[in-house]
């Protein structure tokens, strides 16, 4: 599934191939619900006057967003914003140091294709090795478990306190 | 972040020297052998020990730290390290010298930070919190970080990247608070208004840790390197209450965190706090909170 197909390490691309619509791999990204569903334990966006979004509101651009892993208290909470979201097929927000993460949604060969591309990170050897590798790990996980979620509902995420030091949280 | 045995950077035959740094870093180590580094220009930084007991100098000064303290070190001051004791276990997290600058900048601006400037430059005094610290939450706190650091848990970076931001936002505004506090001293050199904040503030904490003990004035004041009356007023003027007025606050928001979150009965938290009289703690919870512990507790 997941590719890294860059020599350049100030960016990468991630694909993945769903058997779902382009609607339902939108709404898993670009509604708090839908996000909670396989990646975040909890994600709060907010408008531009601050007010929260409903669970399955869609989340709109230049929304601000604080979010909560599993396996982590609220106290381990990242904050962004939201640059893009076209309520069809192109979401994209502020991540890890703040670098853009894109969302785009296609077909391909009668699936769904997610793609997402991390770019603008810093290319010193430390943000290599941290956010250049951690990210794409983190997000080849996730990207995972997004596919079994919108293919078969098994979530693969670790809920369990007790256990730590695992890719799945 | 890096998760690296204890640096050989500090040693004198050795390069580069803080306060260098491209990133903050982790240094943490099971000691096999006795350490020792001679004194250079730090960082800023917060040092523990996980095990065993630590000798940091801080401009010459012996700073002891056992677990459950944290000691602060100031980003310029002169640290040297001694660590006689076998199987003791440092752990040193030394911030990017621009991260503390940009947090500030963002806790008085917002997030529109001026990255055109030289931030570093900037003239933001990080002094006041430059002390040893009796805080168990922040000691376990900078203990996850070393987990973290060899961890293979999804965006472990990032995370730990968070864990560090909101740990210095913390330390940033507790030194905000504490350069506010400090300009309550009636005292003519901002160097004297430092120097005994941060006395009081020692006493301070170390009050936190052991109002349930039977704890006098006179303890308390010779931490604090002065005699009873001089703290008492220092201690006033700071936070316009006294030690004592400060302790059975901290007894009564104990008790009422105990009866909140416990089964014990009111009686054994009347003495677990460190009261020996019922009747006067119940008399003392009631002003404070309007209601008699039991009632409390019902409500």
């Amino acid at each position: 599934m997941g590719q890294l197909t860059t020599s350049d390490f100030s960016e990468f691309k991630l694909r993945v191939n769903i058997k779902t619509t382009v609607e339902n791999a939108y709404k898993a990204w670009a509604t708090p619900a839908g996000l909670e569903s396989w990646f975040l334990r909890k994600a709060v966006f907010k408008n531009e006057k601050g007010e929260s979004r409903k669970a399955d509101d869609p989340i709109q651009e230049k929304d601000d967003y604080t979010i909560f892993f599993h396996g982590y208290p609220d106290s381990v909470a990242e904050k962004g914003k939201v640059l893009q979201a076209n309520g069809k097929n192109l979401f994209s927000f502020t991540f890890s140091k703040g670098c853009p993460v894109s969302i785009s949604i296609y077909q391909e060969h009668n699936e769904i294709m997610v793609e997402l591309f991390e770019s603008k990170l810093p290319t010193d050897e430390q943000t290599i090795i941290r956010h250049y590798i951690g990210d794409s790990k983190g997000w080849i996980f996730y990207l995972t478990n997004l596919k079994s979620i919108l293919e078969g509902g098994l979530d693969l995420r670790n809920k369990n306190e007790e256990i730590n030091n695992v890719i799945t949280a | 972040m890096f998760l690296q045995s204890l640096p050989t950077s500090l040693n004198v035959t050795n390069a580069p020297t803080p306060p260098v740094y491209s990133d903050h870093f982790l240094y943490s180590e099971q000691l096999q052998r006795p350490y020792e580094c001679p004194e250079r220009p730090s960082g800023m930084g917060l040092l523990i020990t996980g095990k065993g007991n630590c000798d940091f100098y801080v401009n010459g000064i012996r700073n002891r730290v056992h677990q459950h303290t944290v000691l602060f070190v100031n980003r310029s001051s002169q640290l040297a390290i001694r660590i006689l004791e076998k199987d003791a276990a440092p752990t040193l997290l030394f911030f990017n010298s621009r991260l503390p600058d940009l947090i500030q900048q963002s806790l008085i601006h917002g997030d529109d930070v001026p990255l055109d400037e030289t931030v570093d430059t900037l003239p933001f005094d990080f002094s006041f919190l430059e002390r040893m610290h009796h805080d168990p939450d922040l000691h376990q706190t900078i203990s996850s970080l070393i987990a973290l650091g060899s961890n293979c848990s999804s965006f472990a970076s990032l995370k730990a990247d968070i864990i560090i931001r909101n740990l210095f936002e913390d330390l940033l505004k507790e030194n905000q608070d504490a350069f506010r506090l400090s300009k309550n001293i009636h005292a003519m050199k901002a160097a004297t208004r430092l120097e005994i904040f941060k006395r009081v503030s020692l006493a301070k904490d170390w009050m936190e840790e052991n109002f349930h003990s039977n704890i006098t004035l006179e303890e308390i004041a010779a931490l604090a390197a002065m005699n009873s009356q001089h703290f008492l007023r220092m201690f006033r003027q700071i936070y316009h209450i006294t030690p004592h007025q400060y302790l059975i606050e901290l007894k009564l928001k104990k008790a009422k965190h105990l009866l909140d979150t416990t089964q014990q009965t009111v009686t054994e938290i009347c003495h677990a706090i460190g009261f020996e009289s019922i009747f006067s703690f119940s008399v003392l919870f009631k002003k404070r909170f309007d209601f008699a512990p039991s009632h409390f507790r019902k409500a």
